[in-house]
């Protein structure tokens, strides 16, 4: 894959996980999204369960009314239980050994060390956060899209400092939706992005120890 | 077939397109650099006060690259003396809470969906407007656990023309104020920490957490004071107690009785103090002939013995002696006789001559908020009474006009006479009694707007919920609520931005008077709102956000002047009572309800505080729910003697069941409770599924309690319930 590719598929990542929208609808039912795929799995090596979501889905009626519904019922923060596509959620609070909080190496919470860090980044870079995600700068859509441009701007470096330290709860996340039985849209979603993260991360080793 | 061919626009925004906007430090990505980094970052203090509970201790809130970093109490703050209780450590916890209400919800159907603030404010005051012009301003209500800015929200219903403001007191304190306030004018405070002898009736400072109670009994036990807790339970405080004597629930006025006539009969009055300042004596005398310790001992269960050996030891001590003031237990709203208990009280400590005395009962010193006026002139008062009674003859006439009784709202609901209400920092489906009734009422209401920071139960059936930011993300109304020998003024400020879409509780009640049409009431902001309010206190807004608390006024001076009763004296018979027709000296009355002594299943249900829990606000808390977890709090107490014979063994599943309900919990079977009775711990029996870690954890005891209005004060009578209980 080339990175522009690359840079495509994380921007395509972000809207599978983002609230879903006419683009999206018309995505599944025209077969786009699984052509999309396809060609990825394909040469990862991977067959068509990953596609499983997208292919089902793809000319029903009604579709893009039952992706809302499952997209509601999995992330709506107004559901008794939900699940939560935050960063800080996943890990520990803080890694500051002085704060005698007692929630200071609690998961579960918002604006841990990943939000803050990734604020000072998104500031640096000179972008701002859309007023729905002020609240949560280590959302997985805000960090497909920054890794989307760090493939259009940076070097693997960057990449790869930024895939091991800021996607690297993906599989927590993938555990989380194991208690949800979620949309088989969101299964191929996660599904593919987790196979896309561990392959680069896989690239990133080889080609920087050889 | 369509192309992937991005159009959304993204979430996150480059001001500038093409790789020059796009530049970073090398090495800022690293994240493990960074936390080395950050954790060197400047700390600044906050002075503040905490909301885990209705005692608003003085903290510093630390923070940290913008972010919460570490609480400290303030050692100057009266009511705290530099400490923070786990309900303070564990309460923070919500502010990084994923299930924090993040903006204005509003009612579709059986569903909330969000709606901004303005399309809020405009619905809520098109729908109040129209209830208001078909039903008048007697329709509509305010209820809240009072906060700093209950100030506001009173004037926002008397701008409205109602005079339904109403606090949760009527559940909690209305029959111990009244209780004191007939007797000695006001209610007082205890010198705890100058007492030589300290008397407890019921009250549990080390449960019903009161940090600077605690700190100042365990300093006048080291200068050797003795402490004696008369408790159906062996609470927390008792267990610092050196005597602890297990009563007859019920029936505390029957000891104070007990007590009042070794006094008499036995001249360990103060003569003088008698003389001088009480009236009614003479009546006393005559009428506590009846009460002899040994009948006291037939009612209460405290051995006739003990009833003497206490007043002596207490004449002995005085003036430096105290009976608790009280507070929620024994005589707050528990029972049919919780008012005359109060009087009782009162009246034993005016025989020790310890009315305002050093060691004794006193007066606290209180900083007199100035008026927003002339700047902003306040609206007139209602010409209405309220529809609750209270203050009305014929109904509850010593009730708290001000605290009203916010356990009728449901019954005036389901009446029709109340058609609309804010909720704001109350949860009255979990915390009134009878929550079928409740809920009921509050379904009935054309509109129900609640104001809090998490989706309670009350908030759960709201029209409207508005969010408000969670403390330390808010700046409000200065307060008083620390005066003690000396009068304190403390400030609750902003310590961290707010995180979500949400505003503080005075802009939201600012903000919903604008748009309710009487804005003109309302053209201030809490930043000058206290700046005039403090003006007659000689200290500067600037000064009190630096230091959180400031003492102002004189100090306290020993010694009872003129009181604030009928006869400015304390008032023994009263005269105010006899016009009303109510008993005018203290006299013996039975509890509404009791259980039944021939049946092994029937028990009196208590319930009490836990040192880590506040109302339904904490349970909430993974930390606080962990601890009742960890040491198996949530629990039924009962006496183990009484537990054998039902077949029982600790930790057992047990049925309870009243008259208005029934549920399922495990037993603590000990010898530290009455067996007349059993203790429910409170703030559990969360059933508002958003509220996850509390979620049907526990019972509450007012699933079990009937709706009764007591006929002097219209308290819940909250511990006349007896239920059945059976195993599981």
């Amino acid at each position: 894959m080339t990175p522009p590719e690359k840079e495509s598929l994380c921007q395509v990542f972000a809207s599978l996980f983002s609230p879903p929208d006419r683009e999206m609808e018309r995505w599944v039912q025209g077969g786009a999204l699984y052509s999309f795929f396809k060609k990825y799995t394909d040469d990862w090596g991977e067959g068509e369960p990953f596609l499983n979501g997208f292919l089902a889905a793809g000319g029903e009626v009604g579709f893009g009314k039952e992706l809302e519904e499952a997209y509601e019922h999995l992330f709506s923060d107004l559901r008794e239980d939900h699940i939560c596509l935050v960063e800080s959620f996943y890990k520990p609070w803080t890694q500051d050994i002085h704060c005698s909080l007692l929630f200071a190496s609690n998961k579960g919470l918002l604006m841990g060390d990943s939000a803050l860090h990734l604020s000072a980044v998104y500031e640096q870079c000179g972008m701002e956060i859309s007023e729905e995600f002020k609240w949560k700068p280590d959302h997985l859509v805000l960090e497909l899209e920054f890794l989307s441009l760090l493939y259009r701007f940076k070097t693997d470096m960057e990449i790869k400092a930024f895939i091991n330290h800021h996607l690297d709860w993906v599989p927590s996340l993938k555990k989380e939706f194991e208690r949800f039985h979620p949309h088989r849209f969101y299964v191929s979603a996660l599904d593919i992005l987790d196979l896309f993260l561990r392959r680069e991360r896989e690239r990133l080793e080889v080609e920087e120890h050889g | 077939m369509e192309n992937i061919k991005i159009t959304r626009r993204g979430f996150l925004k480059t001001a500038v397109a093409g790789a020059g906007a796009f530049s970073l430090t090398s090495g800022l990505l690293d994240f493990q650099k960074w936390v080395h980094a950050s954790a060197g970052a400047a700390v600044t203090s906050v002075p503040t006060i905490c909301n885990g509970c209705g005692n608003r201790c003085g903290i510093f809130a630390h923070v940290k690259n913008g972010r919460l970093w570490k609480i400290e109490g303030n050692p100057d703050a009266n009511g705290n003396l530099g400490v923070i209780c786990p309900k303070g450590h564990g309460y923070l916890h919500d502010l990084y809470n994923p299930n924090r209400l993040k903006g204005p919800l509003k009612r579709v159907g059986d569903k909330f969906e969000p709606i901004s603030w303005e399309e809020a404010y405009k619905e809520i005051a098109q729908k109040m407007n129209l209830i208001l012009l078909a039903n008048g301003p007697q329709s509509i209500f305010w209820v809240n656990y009072p906060q700093t800015n209950h100030a506001y929200a009173l004037r926002l219903m008397h701008a409205l023309g109602s005079p339904h403001y109403f606090t949760h007191g009527s559940t909690c304190f209305t029959a111990r104020n009244a209780g004191w306030a007939t007797t000695v004018g006001e209610l007082p405070s205890n010198d705890l920490s100058h007492s030589r002898y300290i008397l407890i009736v019921g009250r549990n400072p080390a449960g019903g957490i009161d940090l600077g109670q605690v700190k100042r009994i365990a300093e006048a036990k080291e200068k050797g004071a003795k402490l004696v807790v008369v408790d159906p339970r062996h609470s927390e405080t008792a267990i610092l107690a050196d005597e602890w004597l297990p009563i007859k629930p019920g029936t505390d006025l029957a000891f104070l009785l007990g007590m009042i006539n070794v006094f008499v009969k036995e001249g360990l009055y103060d003569g003088r103090f008698v003389r001088e300042k009480t009236v009614g004596f003479e009546q006393l005398e005559e009428e506590i002939v009846n009460y002899p310790p040994e009948w006291a001992e037939k009612v209460c269960e405290i051995p006739a013995r003990t009833i003497v050996q206490i007043a002596r030891e207490m004449a002995k001590a005085k003036p430096k002696a105290l009976i608790h003031r009280g507070y929620h237990g024994a005589f707050g709203s528990q029972y049919l006789n919780s008012f005359q208990t109060a009087r009782a009280l009162a009246i034993a400590n005016s025989l020790l001559g310890n009315i305002n005395r050093e060691g004794g009962i006193y007066f606290p010193q209180s900083a007199q908020l100035g008026e927003l006026q002339p700047d902003h002139p306040a609206p007139d008062l209602p010409e209405m009474g309220k529809a609750d009674g209270t203050g009305v003859p014929g109904r509850y006439p010593l009730g708290s006009y001000g605290d009203g009784i916010a356990h009728a709202i449901p019954e005036l609901a389901l009446r029709g006479e109340l058609k609309a209400g804010f909720v704001y920092h109350n949860n009255p489906l979990r915390t009134n009694p009878n929550p079928k009734r409740v809920i009921a009422g509050y379904k009935k209401l054309d509109l129900l707007v609640v104001i809090d920071t998490v989706l309670s139960e009350t908030a759960s059936i709201a029209h409207y919920v508005l969010p408000e930011s969670f403390y330390l993300e808010r700046t409000e109304a200065i307060d008083t609520k620390h005066s003690g020998k000396r009068a304190q003024v403390s400030l609750q400020q902003q310590a961290v931005k707010p995180l979500f879409d949400t505003r503080p509780g005075t802009q939201i009640i600012i903000e919903l008077a604008k748009h309710l049409g009487v804005g003109k009431y309302f053209n201030f902001d809490i930043e000058e709102a206290n700046r005039l309010r403090l003006r007659s206190l000689g200290v500067t807004l600037e000064n009190l956000k630096k230091k959180g608390v400031l003492f102002v006024g004189e100090k306290w001076k020993e010694g009872c002047g003129k009181l604030n009763t009928p006869s400015g004296k304390v008032e023994i018979h009263s005269s105010t009572l006899e016009k009303l027709d109510f008993p005018s000296i203290p006299r013996w009355e039975e509890p509404l309800v009791s259980p039944d002594p021939k049946d092994p299943q029937s028990f009196r249900l208590l319930h009490g505080k836990q040192a880590i829990h506040t109302h339904a606000m904490t349970a909430n808390q993974p930390y606080l729910m962990a601890i009742s977890q960890r040491y198996d709090m949530i629990r039924l107490w009962m006496n183990r003697e009484r537990g054998v014979r039902l077949g029982l063994k600790d930790g057992d599943w047990v049925q309870i069941k009243s008259m208005v309900g029934e549920g399922k919990i495990r037993v603590r079977l000990t010898g530290g409770i009455h067996p007349s009775c059993v203790w429910l711990p409170s703030g559990y029996g969360i059933f508002s599924k958003h509220l996850k870690t509390a979620f049907d954890m526990g019972l509450s005891y007012n699933d079990f309690l009937p709706t009764y209005f007591d006929p002097t004060v219209g308290h819940a009578m909250s511990s006349e319930i007896v239920v059945q209980v059976t195993k599981a």
